[in-house]
């Protein structure tokens, strides 16, 4: 197995890779920062037909590997993949059933490369042959977990390939396997109103449930969650440029890192960087790889709880949006980088009061407009787009002003812009559609404005190119009680030249100390902070933040 | 840049009144310094529908000419996805994936003209 840096940022424990003679010093290695996690490999277990956990082939025995996380203090996750793993040969499927390759949008089968390099090719989720035989293969697993005491911390794992701002599950497949279902799935549908594309994106969503409900059925009541991978450079591009001997790979991989820090998914390196110094990539992956991340990404809050003492992405915006590149976004990922993210479900029974939920979309449900009003009257911020809503939803929205008598303050920038509080909760909302002609420069005015609004303070960060930087957050210490909070900047250069940053002074931040400070040199002035990085270096400072 | 890969796909569809329909559409552009840009094709081809697409082989090799002329390329290799997958089948490392498109494709090699000194000594 290789061992260097990465492998040891990430916890992922590949037993298949090692002999179980090797797994304690294995263990050991690992950090008490992270749980670590052991992805269920099926094609390891399943081999000539027969289920194997630890009986014939002592590297198959998972009870050992959590006895050696016990005695060594270290909690442990089993991931039970629901789509096929990039990094597991055949994407995990045992040999038997690898019948048919996934074909990517391009018409290139899916393949990746594990640790090694060696090319792992991925098999089609969508043949009904792996699904029944899964679903066998889990019933095994159940029994064999449950009754050896091992049922405490399993969750479900999906794996995805980060493309640009987007992340396209492993689950994405148009191999033949996926076309005769979905061909059956057409033919069963009453009417065909949708495009077949739409139809196809539903169908996927299908068996990605179906996948899903298997799992739970099997592990009733176990299941602790869905942790969703983002597997840098598992993209069919990807694949090929790393190829390509003097492709950038540490670069295009920061950006990557950067392109998707706080959007819900846990970065993973499935093989080293073929860059001499990847430093840099391992201390980004260690920043993710932290227990509480992985509860966030989980769907956990932490926003909110005081007892957090322990840095974790920092966000200022929840999303709600069908289209990524909405202008609010580009604006965010110009001047707020890495601080929102998309709203996964509207009814969070855990709401993050800290961050301002945002709603872009131009057509919302009654019920969906209710989760929205509900958040506000709890006490969170709100931005509301009211452009194409339905009759009935603005009805809803006029009433609910009236009924609650609440005093709304109208300003027209651009839009008419409405404003109301309620207790804690403040509401705005705005018509989209008439920010539409407005030129790029404006519309950035224009947000820039409502976030003045909604008072939300932040440093803004001047940087060169290939300079990536990464917010965090966390809740002051005994000695640090003049402060809201800590906030933590990581700055890295991922290119082989010199970089400068810098940090204008805010009348809200103290620039409280630097850590991990690698080939950098730092100067300050009443003005702000000037930061001189090196080729690959990299610096952290500290911020405390107080109103 | 001075290479490029091309991955195409080949279609074969039929229209309304049964007639055959045959096209070739560029589905994946790379150069060897790593750029997945389409942006070299975009300057010189046109797009149909939201892809690079050519009636004839030839006017796809033609096109790809043409586009080494303009910008200055010494070699484009180009393979059909059919091909690309039987290949990968074959092969086990990263290091081996570029050595598909010599092996199952095609390369189109272009000679520069040298400049003063490279005359001077041929």
């Amino acid at each position: 197995m290789n061992t260097s840096n990465s492998s040891s940022s990430q916890s992922w424990f590949q037993y298949w890779k090692i002999s179980s003679s090797l797994w304690e010093t294995k263990v050991m290695s690992f950090r008490h920062t992270a749980p670590v996690i052991v992805p269920i490999y099926w094609g390891f277990h399943e081999r000539d037909g027969s289920t194997d956990f630890g009986s014939n082939r002592a590297d198959t025995d998972l009870l050992q590997i959590y006895n050696l996380c016990q005695q060594h203090g270290l909690s442990l996750y089993f991931v039970i993949p629901k789509s096929p793993v990039p990094f597991m040969s055949n994407g995990g499927v045992p040999a038997a059933h690898a019948k048919v390759q996934a074909l990517s949008q391009f018409g290139i089968s899916r393949f990746t490369f594990d640790s090694d390099h060696n090319i792992c090719r991925i098999y089609s989720f969508y043949d009904p042959r792996i699904f029944s035989a899964y679903t066998q293969f889990l019933k095994r697993l159940h029994f064999y977990l449950t009754s050896n005491g091992l049922s405490e911390n399993i969750f479900m794992g999906e794996f995805f390939s980060p493309v640009g701002h987007e992340h396209v599950s492993f689950l994405d497949d148009k191999s033949i396997a996926f076309q005769k279902g979905f061909e059956r799935y057409k033919n069963a549908l009453p009417q065909l109103k949708d495009s077949d594309e739409e139809m196809s994106r539903n169908y996927q969503l299908e068996i990605s449930s179906l996948y899903e409900s298997i799992i739970r059925e099997q592990f009733p009541g176990l299941i602790q969650g869905l942790i969703s991978f983002s597997a840098l450079g598992s993209w069919v591009t990807d694949n090929l440029l790393s190829s390509c001997t003097s492709w950038k790979q540490e670069q295009a991989y920061m950006e990557m890192l950067s392109e998707n820090w706080n959007s819900g998914y846990m970065p993973t390196l499935t093989y080293e960087s073929k860059d001499k110094d990847s430093s840099n990539l391992d201390e980004v992956l260690k920043l993710s790889w932290t227990s509480i991340n992985i509860d966030l990404i989980n769907g956990k809050s932490y926003y909110d709880d005081d007892s957090g003492f322990s840095f974790h992405p920092l966000s200022f915006f929840e999303i709600l949006t069908s289209n990524i590149n909405h202008n609010f976004l580009t604006f965010l990922r110009d001047d707020y980088q890495g601080t929102f993210q998309y709203a996964k479900k509207l009814d969070a029974v855990d709401i993050a009061y800290s961050q301002t939920f945002v709603s872009l979309r131009n057509a919302l449900t009654e019920k969906e407009f209710y989760s929205i009003i509900k958040r506000f009257l709890n006490g969170q911020k709100v931005i509301l787009n009211l452009s194409g809503l339905s009759h009935k939803v603005k009805e809803i929205y006029e009433r609910f002003k009236i009924e609650n008598d609440l005093q709304v303050e109208t300003v027209n920038y651009f839009s008419r812009i409405e404003k109301m509080s309620l207790g804690d909760g403040t509401l705005i909302s705005y018509y989209d559609h008439e920010l539409d002609q407005a030129p790029t420069l404006k519309k950035h005015v224009f947000w820039e404005k409502m976030i003045q609004f909604i008072g939300t303070n932040h440093l803004k960060v001047n940087h060169d190119k290939d300079v990536h930087y990464f917010w965090e957050l966390r809740s002051p210490n005994s000695y640090e009680l003049s402060y809201e909070q800590i906030r933590r900047l990581s700055i890295f250069n991922s290119s082989d030249m010199n970089r400068t940053v810098q940090i204008n002074t805010h009348k809200s931040f103290a620039f409280i100390k630097t850590t991990n400070d690698h080939l950098c040199e730092i100067s300050t002035s009443p003005v702000g902070i000037e930061i001189r990085l090196k080729a690959k270096g990299r610096v952290q400072l500290n911020f405390g933040y107080f109103e | 840049m001075n290479e490029l890969y091309v991955i195409y796909r080949y279609f074969e569809e039929s229209d309304l009144t049964s007639n055959k329909i045959n096209y070739y559409r560029v589905e994946i552009v790379f150069s060897n310094s790593g750029d997945r840009s389409q942006s070299p094709l975009e300057e010189h081809l046109l797009k149909k529908d939201g892809h690079f697409v050519f009636q004839s082989m030839a006017d796809f090799k033609e096109s790809l000419t043409n586009l080494a002329e303009k910008k200055g390329l010494s070699k484009i290799s180009y393979i059909e996805t059919k091909d690309f997958n039987l290949g990968l089948e074959m092969v086990s490392n990263s290091q081996e994936i570029k050595g598909l498109f010599k092996q199952y494709g095609k390369v189109l090699e272009f000679k520069k003209s040298g400049g003063v000194l490279s005359k001077f000594f041929t």
